[in-house]
């Protein structure tokens, strides 16, 4: 199916022109984006805003519009080669942590009472989840 | 083995979940001779009649999340996600970031939390759709709420490239026809 289309007035809405001289980026980060790299920009230690050199942009504009205009994207178009070897690690891992393993330990040596409670407290938990209709966050 | 009504969706369950299969793979035919299988080519070639009745296949006793309940009795089948824990080589990852803030597209972090039942900071990894028997679901040991497997849904729509552009039309076309906005 093809994208919604959206108009240039629309993307042109979701941006906003300033200086160079009014954003007074330090010079590490001029030199990174001249060597067509990108700069981070954090809030409270958190990723917050990105910034790319104007070639970058140009490059991704397109596909920033499918994505925008809800288009099916290939997935793997969306992983960087980080990604990639982080869920193929990921898939490949036997390992279980001495704390999962610990944790197996416990539920093996369960009685059917104690059972019953961690599924009561289980239930309990989600039922209240439901009620509030909560947000994420642990 | 918990029970069809135990198993919802959003419920983490500790289960035995199988490992991609790949080549070389250790083949027995159905006398009980055991073959090692270079590729899909020679296991086509040696399945049948009398050919390979069974392979080995590597497996973990390990967390998963389950995407759907209303599960029947009578059928055998359900769908869950693999959870990964996380290894201080994850997050020496260049994906870390993006994970840690929940930015990311196609892993969903679980911090230790009682909810979760989980002993360790883990990750679902959302491109790990698996079709799991109902027999292998060990314990429930937690879960996720409303909220976070709705986070869950639009991970899923767009780790599996679904089209949902026809039925978002169609669903916002009848809400406005039934508040009066639209002609029908």
């Amino acid at each position: 199916m093809p994208a919604t289309k959206q108009s240039s007035s629309d993307r042109l809405d979701q941006s906003v022109s300033i200086t160079a001289e009014e954003m007074r980026l330090p010079g590490e980060a001029r030199v990174k984006l001249e060597q067509g790299g990108h700069v981070v920009v954090t809030k409270y230690g958190k990723p917050h805003a990105a910034l790319l050199s104007w070639e970058t942009f140009a490059l991704l504009g397109p596909m920033l519009e499918l994505i925008e205009a809800g288009a099916v994207v290939p997935p793997e178009a969306l992983m960087t080669e980080d990604d990639v070897t982080l869920l193929n690690e990921l898939a490949r891992d036997e390992h279980v942590a001495p704390s999962e393993e610990a944790l197996i330990t416990a539920l093996l040596a369960e009685t059917p009472e104690q059972e019953r409670q961690r599924m009561a407290r289980i239930s309990a938990r989600s039922k209240k989840a439901s009620k509030k209709g909560t947000k994420g966050g642990a | 083995m918990p029970s069809a009504a135990e198993l919802r969706r959003g419920a983490i369950a500790f289960g035995v979940f199988p490992f991609a299969a790949e080549f070389p793979m250790t083949c027995l035919g159905a006398d009980g001779t055991q073959d090692q299988v270079v590729n899909a080519d020679d296991f086509a070639a040696g399945r049948s009649p009398g050919g390979y009745s069974s392979v080995v296949a590597k497996v973990k006793l390990r967390p998963m999340l389950l995407l759907h309940d209303g599960t029947r009795g009578s059928r055998d089948d359900l769908l869950g996600v693999r959870i990964g824990s996380v290894r201080a080589a994850t997050r020496k990852s260049g994906s870390w970031a993006r994970v840690e803030s929940g930015d990311h597209p196609f892993l969903f972090r679980l911090p230790v939390a009682e909810r979760y039942g989980l002993p360790v900071e883990s990750l679902v990894d959302l491109t790990s759709v698996t079709a799991v028997n109902k027999s292998a679901v060990w314990k429930i040991v937690g879960g996720l709420n409303s909220a976070e497997m709705r986070r869950i849904s639009d991970c899923l729509a767009r780790a599996l490239s679904l089209d949902l552009g026809a039925r978002v039309r169609a669903d916002a076309t009848e809400l406005l026809r039934r508040s009066g906005l639209l002609q029908s």
